[in-house]
């Protein structure tokens, strides 16, 4: 095979294939989905007035990503629940229902991750809510050791103050276990610094919990 | 087969054979390409230090958190993405850059002309991903894998790539010889397809996103073409090169190298798709990456046969020669670990692999035994003919190969048998989940064991190079080649 | 290479002969003698391929064609199993066991905080194990899962004080069945041995309890169903 032209056009094409067949049919495929309604007329359009889903998240749960991203989370988490049957996903609880494409799109930058050093987050919400889940989330992030002994995720103390309780403690400083090993000196408390804050709003908002044309929660 | 030093002959008869004119000509390639080849491997060899000491931090911190738990430089998504870049980036492109380009320069039996371009580019490489580490430790990572490097670093280094690439290319058009080996098909190809990856994947993904999981899709077409387009066929250029130049035998079949390079570029690009399977993309694009993931077990056969029936009966020189015994190890791993990856993509293996440590084995498996392992063996010859010097120390060098040959075996079988385990335990709701991280902890410790012979030959590796390059008085181009058995006869370099 | 080409040498202007010319003879030696002793440029042998390697990739294309076709969801953006069909007509899957049903739903969402023993971490989450909060009376414990706990309490002679979430409408929204079933289960596992929780039962304290936004606190818990 000694022709140039005849080898670059083997070589171009090669590539062109792939190129064409799954990033340009893809996005031209699922490339322009947008939130709808969980179920579709019998004409298969969305239904007056209901929710469209996806939802977008609120600002602050944006910014909490921002952190998610800094941190690398990703690295040791994935996004993505396997349907029923394949691989024991939905059998953790970690969803009711295989995630698909639409889930995704009204996210900047997708985090579909490929390991599960940890769990699955991909609806990690619908696990820990409210100011329950908040507290959690900054127990565990402070230092893991604290309510998931054993566990190999790093701390993150560094995203919480540790400071000198004034005239009453903050109402955001975290609850330790009392005489815990990992709670502060006398006298003084740890509290969120607001990347802390942002970051747990962000893992309260991640939510599968509604159903899609594409994907019925049975 | 050498015979005693032959007499130099006067200046106005040049060569005496045709043999001599031959081996002039690859002189006066070698002599031209030098400083380029040589700062290209000086790069390489540095980012591979720098990314051994990244592994072996992110190594322990998997198995005891606390380690450098205290500041969020140090903390872990950081650190695994730093070692990443840096190898594959700074070890493994800049020595791409080094054996691949004097391999095609030979080939192509051209002198480099502009060779202060070339160096210019590679100096802006190793700028820009020196920008771009230090971008990840600040925090500026982008958490898009295999794209870790903040995008205020990554236009210099696609403007970098593309020159040193077309310097490569233009090399090829202007090649002298009829005959077009099959190294430089694998290495003219490679040149084109990174580029073309790169920046699709970088306007895709981090300048021009699309929508949602069309990034997935778009990161997996890219980060394994750098393993399929990029790594691979440099490696088997360089594995193409070396085999029959050390043994002095041809390759076995041109036939089954023409079949193995166009299986290779037709299937291997599809493939990426099997990093999601299961994942919320439409199914027919994980069934064309499986389908593309399997059939790569034809180039891969192709390309084991011809392999082995040009070493066969050959093992006394595989095992003498520094560079054999590397590129064979290599070219045996390739097999290995591209038969693996073929199974891997079956849905039914995947569901026990997936997003397990089994993966993280299998990648080492194929950037450090058979694309690492190959171009050690590249270093190993391309040297004393850049530098008219033999290698110092024999001792080093096996102490380089055992390292590494035993370092890379303990870490595959730690990380894959226990991520065979994990991930069997995790479709097992039954199991906690923290229990399941809990029998990851040994494996784990193995693997940061291995890294220690990792890091032993890395290091007897440099100080052998380093004492090459700068102790010119002390080390002289013998009799014979630095050889790892001792023999009398004179024989394969 | 034809013969022509190998004496052509490379340009007797190009650095390499004048580097050679400005040696010394010995260095000279050991450099020629290097230059020498490489063997010849590789060059391809011709061997077929073997048929035999022909037939079996044959063999593979024919499995991938087929394994396309079969899963490939009709190449639908909407189909993400390949075992797509939607025309098919799905079972029903056959009712889990109400102890199952509880077992799954404390192992996902209670073991993380009650821990998968059931005794909590000392100072943050009560204990369930030999907790008459647990074995007592069945509506109070049904109001703590609908509505949620907030504020201090006393578990087994210890204090805590923290939140626990809501798991009925205003909350994590479990269904009846299932508050029922992880109830009954953890009024029977660890040694704790009092009455499982019936669905209808939990059905009636839905009704009941299920608009109420505001989480309970212990005070109110005791004096509407004093401890036993």
């Amino acid at each position: 095979m000694k022709n140039l032209p005849l080898l670059f056009c083997g070589i171009f094409f090669a590539l062109a294939f792939s190129f064409t067949g799954l990033i340009l049919s893809s996005n031209l495929q699922i490339g322009d989905l947008t939130p709808t309604t969980e179920r579709l007329d019998e004409d298969g359009n969305q239904l007056e007035g209901e929710t469209l889903y996806p939802l977008k998240s609120p600002g602050i749960a944006q910014q909490g990503k921002q952190v998610y991203i800094e941190m690398g989370c990703i690295y040791c988490h994935s996004q993505q629940i396997r349907r029923e049957g394949f691989g024991a996903d939905i059998d953790r609880g970690w969803g009711a229902r295989q995630t698909v494409a639409r889930d995704y799109v009204l996210q900047e930058r997708v985090l579909l991750g490929t390991m599960r050093t940890g769990p699955d987050l991909a609806n990690v919400g619908g696990r820990f809510a409210g100011q329950a889940g908040r507290d959690w989330h900054h127990l565990h992030l402070f230092n893991p050791q604290i309510v998931s002994k054993g566990s190999t995720m790093p701390p993150f103390a560094f995203l919480y103050d540790t400071q000198l309780i004034g005239d009453s403690p903050s109402k955001d400083a975290l609850s330790f276990p009392p005489a815990s090993e990992y709670g502060p000196e006398e006298g003084y408390e740890v509290i969120p610094t607001e990347r802390a804050t942002a970051l747990v709003e962000y893992l309260l908002n991640l939510k599968v919990d509604y159903s899609l044309p594409e994907a019925i929660i049975p | 087969m050498s015979q005693a030093p032959q007499s130099i002959k006067p200046a106005e008869t040049l060569y005496s054979s045709p043999n001599e004119a031959v081996r002039a000509e690859l002189s006066a390639i070698d002599a031209s390409i030098r400083s380029a080849a040589l700062f290209f491997v000086i790069t390489a060899i540095s980012w591979l230090m720098i990314g051994t000491v990244f592994a072996l931090i992110a190594a322990f911190k998997a198995h005891t958190p606390d380690f450098l738990g205290g500041t969020e430089w140090f903390t872990f998504g950081r650190v695994r993405s730093i070692h990443l870049n840096a190898m594959a980036l700074g070890w493994a492109t800049n020595i791409i850059f080094a054996v691949g380009l004097w391999i095609m320069a030979r080939l192509c039996r051209s002198e480099i002309q502009h060779k202060g371009l070339l160096l210019i580019a590679g100096v802006f490489w190793n700028i820009g991903l020196t920008v771009g580490i230090f971008g990840i430790f600040f925090g500026d990572i982008t958490s898009v894998e295999w794209l870790e490097i903040p995008t205020y670093a990554t236009p210099l280094l696609a403007v970098s790539y593309s020159l040193i690439g077309v310097w490569g290319i233009l090399a090829f058009r202007f090649r002298k010889g009829e005959h077009v080996y099959v190294s430089q098909w694998y290495i003219l190809a490679a040149l084109f397809w990174f580029p073309w990856l790169y920046i699709v994947a970088q306007f895709m993904i981090l300048w021009f996103p699309v929508r949602g999981v069309v990034q997935s899709v778009t990161n997996w077409w890219f980060a394994h073409n750098v393993l399929g387009l990029w790594f691979t066929p440099m490696a088997l250029a360089t594995a193409y090169y070396l085999i029959p130049k050390v043994l002095g035998r041809p390759i076995y079949s041109y036939y089954l190298s023409v079949l193995g390079f166009w299986a290779l570029a037709l299937f291997y690009n599809w493939a990426g798709i099997h990093h999601l399977i299961g994942g919320p993309i439409p199914v027919w694009l994980i069934s064309a990456g499986i389908v593309a993931s399997v059939m790569m077990v034809i180039p891969v056969i192709v390309v084991g046969v011809n392999h082995h029936m040009s070493v066969v009966w050959m093992h006394k020189e595989v095992w003498r020669s520094p560079t054999l015994r590397f590129v064979v190890f290599g070219a045996i791993s390739y097999t290995l670990v591209s038969l693996i990856g073929s199974a891997m993509a079956l849905r039914s293996v995947n569901e026990i692999t997936h997003f397990t440590h089994f993966t993280v084995g299998h990648a080492h498996h194929g950037v450090y035994a058979f694309f690492t392992m190959i171009m050690f063996g590249g270093v190993y010859y391309m040297m004393p003919r850049l530098l008219k010097r033999e290698w110092p120390s024999a001792g080093l060098i096996k102490l380089h190969f055992w390292g590494c040959a035993i370092g890379i075996t303990i870490m595959i079988v730690a990380l894959q048998v226990g991520g065979w385990i994990q991930g069997l335990e995790m479709n097992n709701a039954e199991i906690p989940f923290l229990e399941v991280v809990q029998n990851t902890v040994p494996w784990l410790q193995a693997r940061s064991v291995s890294g220690l012979f990792l890091t032993v030959g890395h290091i007897a590796f440099a100080i052998n190079f380093f004492w090459m390059l700068f102790a010119a008085g002390a080390v002289r181009a013998k009799q014979g080649p630095t050889l790892l058995v001792e023999t009398s006869e004179e024989g394969a370099a | 290479m034809s013969q022509d080409e190998h004496n052509k040498g490379p340009d007797p202007d190009s650095k390499a002969s004048l580097e050679t010319a400005g040696m010394q003879d010995e260095r000279m030696q050991d450099v020629h003698a290097q230059l020498m002793r490489e063997k010849n440029e590789p060059e391809e042998g011709f061997s077929p391929v073997p048929i035999f390697l022909l037939f079996a990739f044959a063999a593979l294309c024919f499995w991938g064609g087929v394994y396309l076709v079969e899963y490939s969801g009709d190449f639908d953006k909407n189909a993400f199993s390949p075992y797509y069909d939607p025309g098919a007509f799905v079972e029903p899957p056959p009712p889990i066991p109400l102890a199952e049903v509880g077992a799954k739903i404390y192992r996902n969402q209670c073991a993380q905080c009650h821990q998968a023993t059931g005794q909590g971490v000392t100072g943050v989450y009560p204990p369930l194990v030999a907790s008459a909060w647990v074995t007592g009376s069945e509506e109070r414990l049904a109001r703590i899962l609908v509505n949620g706990l907030n504020g201090p309490i006393v578990v087994a002679g210890n204090n805590y004080n923290g939140n626990m979430p809501a798991f009925g409408p205003n909350g994590l929204n479990l269904k009846p069945r299932e508050i029922a079933g992880v109830l009954s289960y953890i009024r029977q596992e660890w040694g704790n041995a009092a009455a499982e929780i019936s669905e209808e039962a939990m059905d009636g304290y839905m009704d009941q309890y299920g608009s109420r936004s505001a989480p309970w606190n212990a005070e109110e818990l005791l004096a509407d169903f004093p401890m036993e």
